[in-house]
Formats: structure tokens, sequence, C-alpha cells
């Protein structure tokens, strides 16, 4: 009965809502399509045809991934000591970052909404109303003085920097966070007291276990936002470069070898595979019942 | 038995004994109030924390203490610190000297000369936002096709959220790639119309670079909308079919209104991107795009292109300017449509 309610019959409205979005994924199909296709074309029949982006390939090969991961790399500045970084430690680079910040951008903001709901001080008002200012207040321009901060406390260019920059609570997950802990009965806890388990041990091994979807579903996509993240490695960890960084500064170098768009094009897919492996895996609970109402001060 | 008690009971009725029940209802009163005047510590204690409401408050303060330190540090410090910069400037010595307003004469200078690059990238942020603002139906409407559960819905639920998931960089170069070789050998080749290169070209710049965000940006808010769009109740849904209602005109008088908080939500948080945004210019093209520009993209490039820390007071200058204009306003419209318009619970 429900379905049937929910279900829209035809009209000219829904036909002209389905063209678009049947142009929207052809046109998305056929740009990761082409770089698919591109990334499979044999190197020789590439430079035959002109080693064009437009060419066609004849011949298809999965050696290029190969050929990425052993020749694409970086040659850092000589500020740090000229290395040379090559894709496989990029890609360990990436997956460091990814992991330490999605770690630490998932539970903070976790914690802190925990905090704010069970425990009741006056120090909440405090807490919710920086999370609203800093949501609200558009602070424009504050990148110069972040580096400064960064540099003066000797943060720049090493992992502790990195991470510590997330501890971050003021994200939107903030509210996702507030209201699941809100909607959680307190009878668990009260029950975890009589057993004698302690604050750590109810939040921890408790109310963190009720919300765990919530919360593992917050990790992935923190997890996918941090490895897709070329500009915060290139500003503040440059002597770390993660495989996005890394490959975005290979495609705006030119040299002989990363000229070639195959090898660019292999890593790239490289680099999303992790990514769409991850979404394929937790799709369903990715594309689940998000929910967020006004911004209520 | 009874009647004994009763007999006493009227024996305790009499004046007398009225007499004596208020001399002692006296004496209890004030030796309650010695005892209250006497014990003000023991009173105290009573009022005071349990344990187990200090414990709570020491595990509050240990699990709390380092993300309020880390704001206060990495965003209040670090504003308050941009907000000093935009009054300094780097000088030969390597020190920050004072020059007032300086920084804010050049950002005002630069953006009232005509053809400045400031000036374009401030009309073109306008443009960009403008142009967010009319194609937002679309990002609504798409979350309501999938909503109604329409034809292939799952399908287009993965492909609308795919972007979101697959690198932003990866997707920009892709673009890219085709944008600028693929397409216009295609045309020459297949159809004998030559186009140019759509990015590199600086007249067809800004067009394609907004067509990326908004085309692969159509799904961003897909989960939000379909996730409020899913809490409408059923009964609200069967009553407007009932009475005729087509999916448009239930769009219009159903379910828009009853997702506009989230709406709203989206609006707001537009708003506070105004001068932020880069349309992918930086991915697209590093600091090679001085032609076509945003403000986002203009101040991103005065940080990454200085050389060292000389350039920092004019962008926090620029980047003071622009939150003074934006601030406000954001706030104001957030009032608007928290005031104005109806709050819908359901």
């Amino acid at each position: 009965m429900k379905k049937n309610l929910t279900k829209a019959r035809w009209s000219v409205f829904s036909v002209l809502l389905l063209i678009v979005l049947v142009a929207y994924s052809l046109s998305l199909i056929a740009l990761l399509g082409w770089g698919f296709i591109k990334s499979l074309q044999d190197k020789v029949d590439y430079v035959l045809q002109g080693a064009s982006a437009s060419s066609f390939p004849k011949k298809f090969t999965f050696a290029n991934y190969v050929s990425a991961f052993g020749e694409l790399k970086v040659k850092l500045g000589m500020e740090f000591g000229g290395k040379t970084v090559y894709f496989a430690e990029m890609l360990f680079n990436s997956l460091v970052y990814a992991l330490g910040c999605a770690v630490i951008s998932t539970l903070t903001p976790c914690i802190v909404a925990y905090l704010t709901v069970r425990i009741r001080t006056g120090f909440n008002k405090i807490v919710n109303g920086i999370f609203y200012f800093t949501l609200l207040v558009p602070i424009i321009g504050s990148m110069p003085s972040m580096i400064q901060m960064m540099t003066s406390l000797r943060l720049i260019n090493t992992w502790a920097g990195v991470f510590i920059m997330r501890i971050g609570f003021t994200g939107t997950y903030f509210l996702v966070y507030q209201a699941s802990f809100r909607s959680l009965s307190g009878e668990y806890a009260e029950a975890a007291v009589i057993d004698g388990a302690n604050r750590y041990q109810i939040m921890f091994g408790i109310e963190f276990q009720l919300v765990k979807t919530i919360i593992t579903i917050a990790f992935v996509i923190n997890f996918i936002n941090y490895w897709n993240d070329y500009q915060a490695p290139m500003i503040y960890m440059p002597n770390h470069p993660t495989a996005a960084y890394g490959l975005w500064r290979m495609n705006s170098q030119v040299s002989s070898y990363t000229d070639y768009i195959i090898f660019k094009v292999a890593g790239f897919m490289i680099l999303i595979l992790p990514t769409f492996v991850l979404f394929m895996l937790f799709k369903d609970k990715m594309i689940g019942n998000l929910t967020i109402g006004g911004l209520k001060g | 038995m009874k009647k004994s008690k009763k007999i006493k009971f009227e024996k305790e009725n009499t004046f007398f004994d009225r007499i004596k029940r208020k001399i002692s209802d006296s004496f209890y009163v004030f030796s309650q109030r010695l005892y209250a005047k006497t014990h003000k510590n023991d009173a105290g204690k009573t009022r005071s924390m349990s344990s187990a409401r200090r414990m709570d408050l020491i595990f509050y303060g240990t699990m709390i203490a380092i993300p309020i330190l880390q704001w206060c540090i990495f965003y209040f410090a670090v504003n308050f610190n941009s907000f000093f910069l935009a009054f300094k400037q780097y000088s030969a010595t390597g020190a920050y000297d004072w020059v007032g307003f300086e920084n804010f004469r050049r950002v005002w200078a630069d953006l009232t000369l005509k053809n400045s690059n400031l000036q374009n990238a401030f009309f073109n942020s306008l443009v960009a936002y403008g142009l967010s603002v009319l194609t937002q139906p679309l990002t609504i409407f798409l979350p309501y096709y999938i909503y109604k559960k329409m034809h292939g819905h799952e399908f287009f639920k993965v492909l609308l959220f795919l972007p979101s998931v697959l690198s932003g960089m990866v997707m920009c170069l892709l673009y890219q790639y085709v944008v600028d070789k693929v397409i216009p050998h295609i045309m020459l080749s297949y159809f004998n119309v030559e186009i140019p290169a759509l990015l590199s070209e600086t007249s067809t710049r800004f067009w394609a670079a907004w067509f990326y965000g908004f085309w692969f940006g159509l799904g961003g808010g897909v989960l939000l909308y379909t996730g409020t769009m899913s809490r409408i109740p059923v009964s609200v849904v069967e009553y407007a079919q009932l009475d005729g209602c087509g999916p448009f005109r239930e769009f219009i008088y159903i379910t828009f209104p009853l997702i506009f908080p989230t709406v709203s939500t989206f609006v707001i948080l537009g708003f506070t991107d105004i001068f932020t945004g880069q349309l992918n210019l930086f991915t697209f093209f590093g600091t090679n795009s001085a032609s076509v520009q945003t403000v986002g993209y203009y101040l991103y490039r005065e940080v990454i292109a200085s050389s060292g820390f000389d350039r920092y007071p004019y962008a926090s200058s620029l980047g003071l300017f622009f939150t003074v204009f934006v601030a406000p306003l954001t706030i104001l419209l957030r009032h608007v449509l928290n005031k104005v318009l109806p709050t819908v619970d359901y």
C-alpha cells in the first residue's frame, strides 16, 4: 500500500526528469568509460596514432597499470632532499593519511555530540554555539594564517600536523550524531551503571555500539574524502605526497614519460579503484536514509 | 478501642489542647530554623554535586578538552591572527610591520579597477552563485524522481551519488581531456565542425568549468533530499493523490513545503560558499588561469603562488573584506528564512 502511494504515475514532468537523468548517466559513463578504455591502450598503438588523447585504442593491454606502479613518480624539492617518490609509496602515504584523518574526524564529532547529549552542563550551550558559529559564519581567507600557525607550531610537513588539524567537531556529522544519541534510550547505560561499568565503557562499549552503523558510514565517507584530497597534502605535507597529489602534480608537469596520457589515466583508475570498491560494498548503507533538519541555533 | 480513641481526639480539641499544640508547633519550627542555621555546611553538602555527578564532569572535561583546545588554536587563534595579518605588511627584514588599512585600500583599488583580475573574479563568483540558485530546482527535482520510485530510480540513485565518491581531481582531469581534446576531435572528424578546446580557450573557460560543477554536482543533495522526502507521512501523499494531484502538483503543494527546512539549509550553506568556490579552476589549471578566476580561486592562487609569506597579508585582507561582506548577509538570510517561512514538523 505504502509503495503504491509513493510511486508516481507517468507525466510530462516525470518524462522530462527521466530525459535529464539519462543524459546525466550517459555523460558520466562516457567520461569514466573513456578513461578506462584509454588506460588500456597499448603504448605502441598510442604512439602510432599520434600520441593523442582522442585516438581510440586498436590494441588493448593491462601493462599500463604495471608501468604506472613502477614508473609514475614525483621528485621532491631540494628543501626535502630532492628525493624521488614512486607511485607505490604515494599510495601508501594516501592510505596512512586517509585512515588517520578518517578515524580522527569520525570519532571527534561523535564523542563531542555524545557528551553534549548525555551529560547536561552549562558548557553544552557554548559547545553548540561554537558549532553553529563555525558552520554559519563564513570566514574567508584564513589559509595564510593557518599556514603560519602550522609553521610556527612546527607542524607543517609532519603527519602529526595533518592529524591534529582533523580533531575538529564542527562538521555536519555533529548534527547527525546528536540526533542519533537523542533517539537512543538511556536504559542500556543505566543497566551498565548498575553492573559497575565506568563512563568510558558505557560510551565506547555500549552507546557507540548502538550507533555503529552511522559511525561506519561516516568513517567510510571520510576515508573516501581524504583519499581523494590532494590540496591539504599539497599545502601542509608536500614532503609526503599522496597518490592524489602526486597524480595532480604529474598531470601539470611535462616529462618524457608521464606525458603519456595512457599512464596518467591508468594512475587515475588505480586511484579511484579503492573508493569505487568501498562504495560498492557500502552503497546500501551510504545511500540509506540520511536526514537533516533546518539550522536552528 | 475505637471509642476510646474518639474520646481522646475530642479531648484534644479543647481550647487548651489547641494552645498546647500551637506552642509545640512553634517550638518545632524554631528548632528547624535553628538546625538549618547551625548546620549550614551540612545543608550545603546536600546541595553540592554528588560523586557520580563529579565523575560525570571529570569525564566530560577530559573528553572535550582536546577538541575545544583544537578549535581554540586552529579556528579561533588562526582567524584572530588572520584578522591582524590583514593590517600588516611583510618587510624586507622578514618581519611584519603594521600598515593600518593599506592592504584594504589595495583590495578596494583592485576591485574597482576596470577589468582587473579581482573585479572579473568578483563578477564571476556572483554569476556562478546566481546560476547555482537558478539551477537549484533541478537538484531537488532529481531526488524527487528517486523518492517517487520512478523507472530506474535505484540505478540513477547510484550514478547520482557516484561523483561524490570518486576523486574530484580525477573526474576534473578526465573532463578536461574529453572537453579539450576528445570532443573537438570527434566534432572535426565526424561532423566537420571545428570547435575550440572549451576549457583551454579563455572565452569559454568559465562556462565549461561551471558546467562541470553543475552537471556532475547534480547528485550533491540526493541523499539528504531523498532521506527527508521519505519521512513525509504517507497519509499526506494519499490525500493529495485522492484529490487528483499529479507528480508535479504533488511536488509543488506537498513535497516542497514539507522539505523546505532542508532546502533552506542548502541555500544558506550555498551562500556561505559564494566567495570560496573555485569552479575547480585550481584542479584544472593550477595557478595558470589568470585570465578566468573566481574570488575563491584568486585568493587561493595568491597564497599558493606566493613564494614566501609576502602575499599573505594581502590575501588575509582580501579574505576579511569578503567575510565582512558575506557574514552579515548569511545571518540575515538565515534569520529571514527561519522567521518568514513556516517551520514544518511531521
